[in-house]
């Protein structure tokens, strides 16, 4: 299902049963995120620990594997580990991303949000932060793709935490509008 | 204004003005005026003992659609009226530690029913002694439940109690909010 453009109405037009669930329920859906019919909307966890080498940068979900807390519109691409605008789901999005890292004093922590080409927003601090995030709005035309990456410069391997908990390693992305 | 499932129409339906008012009328209302949303803000300190997570005080709220807030019930917290897939976020403001230890701990969370962190922020060497410092939750996407309490926790280990400083409507002060952006999973 995908957004419908607004019908404009004419007098005398006949309002038919397929007006109403084309352009009443559908688009209602879609505006409503239902899980059926809604627009993409996504939540992901990292589903165990998973270390990241030092000075790579990494997509996370390459190493280690992105679990569903839930995935409305066939957001989650689990083949390639990507957030993917489905057919007819182009458009506008948020996009956010957290990595919860094990705990080391040296180096530099980093991630960031990339669609293949461009990197759309990024988080570095020196020092060894615990929680590290980053947000951003980006448009994807249908098959347009949003990765969460990680890097870190310890020294050493690097774990980042993974479970079904909200503040553990996440990756989220929801449509926002046309 | 209540959200209702959209309706399925079949050819012979007749159109009544029950059907526009809860599937055009009512859930519109819900997608834009009265969206669930609610935003905090406080002006009153709010005194934090080191290593003891602490809920923020908040004083009033500068969005709120259906009372969301009741500080005279409970000045802590966000009562989520109706269920569904909700933007949270939050933010404190850390008084200066003064002449404590440089390079303590300062960390801030979203707590779902005072037991369930919804997002977190902790920075091991968030503090340099003698400044200020803001701490951001930034957004997350959660499932909420009607009656589920969103509160916001501080905690840090300066060795002394630290204020979380108010808003005083020249700067930022410490903020909770939520956004319903979605139907009930």
């Amino acid at each position: 299902m995908a957004w419908t453009t607004p019908k404009t109405w004419a007098s005398g037009d006949v309002l038919s049963s397929s007006d109403m669930n084309l352009h009443i329920r559908d688009n209602t859906r879609w505006l409503a995120h239902s899980s059926t019919g809604g627009a993409p909307m996504a939540r992901l966890y990292l589903s165990d620990d998973s270390d990241i080498a030092t000075a790579t940068n990494t997509t996370i979900g390459s190493t280690g594997t992105w679990a569903e807390k839930f995935d409305i519109g066939g957001l989650h691409d689990s083949t390639s580990q990507r957030l993917t605008a489905p057919a007819g789901g182009g458009g506008v999005y948020l996009f956010g991303a957290q990595v919860y890292w094990e705990w080391a004093s040296t180096g530099y922590r980093q991630i960031d949000l990339y669609d293949g080409t461009v990197r759309q927003s990024l988080d570095r601090v020196n020092g060894g932060p615990a929680i590290q995030q980053t947000v951003t709005l980006a448009r994807l035309s249908s098959g347009g793709y949003m990765v969460a990456r990680a890097a870190q410069a310890s020294g050493g391997n690097l774990e980042m935490k993974g479970g079904n908990s909200p503040i553990l390693t996440t990756f989220w992305g929801v449509w926002v509008g046309v | 204004m209540t959200w209702y499932t959209p309706k399925t129409w079949t050819s012979g339906d007749l159109l009544t003005a029950t059907d526009m008012n809860r599937n055009n009328r009512s859930n519109l209302y819900h997608l834009s005026a009265q969206k669930p949303r609610c935003h905090l803000l406080s002006q009153v300190p709010t005194a934090v003992e080191t290593e003891a997570w602490t809920e923020v005080l908040f004083t009033g709220a500068s969005v709120d659609t259906g009372g969301m807030f009741d500080a005279a019930a409970d000045n802590t917290m966000i009562a989520i009226k109706e269920a569904g897939v909700f933007m949270v976020g939050g933010q404190a403001w850390w008084q200066n530690a003064g002449a404590t230890p440089a390079n303590t701990s300062r960390s801030v969370k979203v707590q779902r029913n005072r037991t369930n962190p919804i997002a977190r922020d902790h920075q091991p060497r968030l503090q340099t002694a003698g400044v200020q410092q803001r701490q951001v939750v930034r957004p997350m996407l959660w499932p909420l439940s009607v009656n589920d309490a969103i509160t916001l926790e501080v905690w840090q280990n300066s060795g002394t109690t630290l204020n979380i400083r108010p808003f005083d409507f020249t700067d930022y002060g410490p903020n909770l909010w939520v956004l319903w952006v979605g139907e009930e999973i």
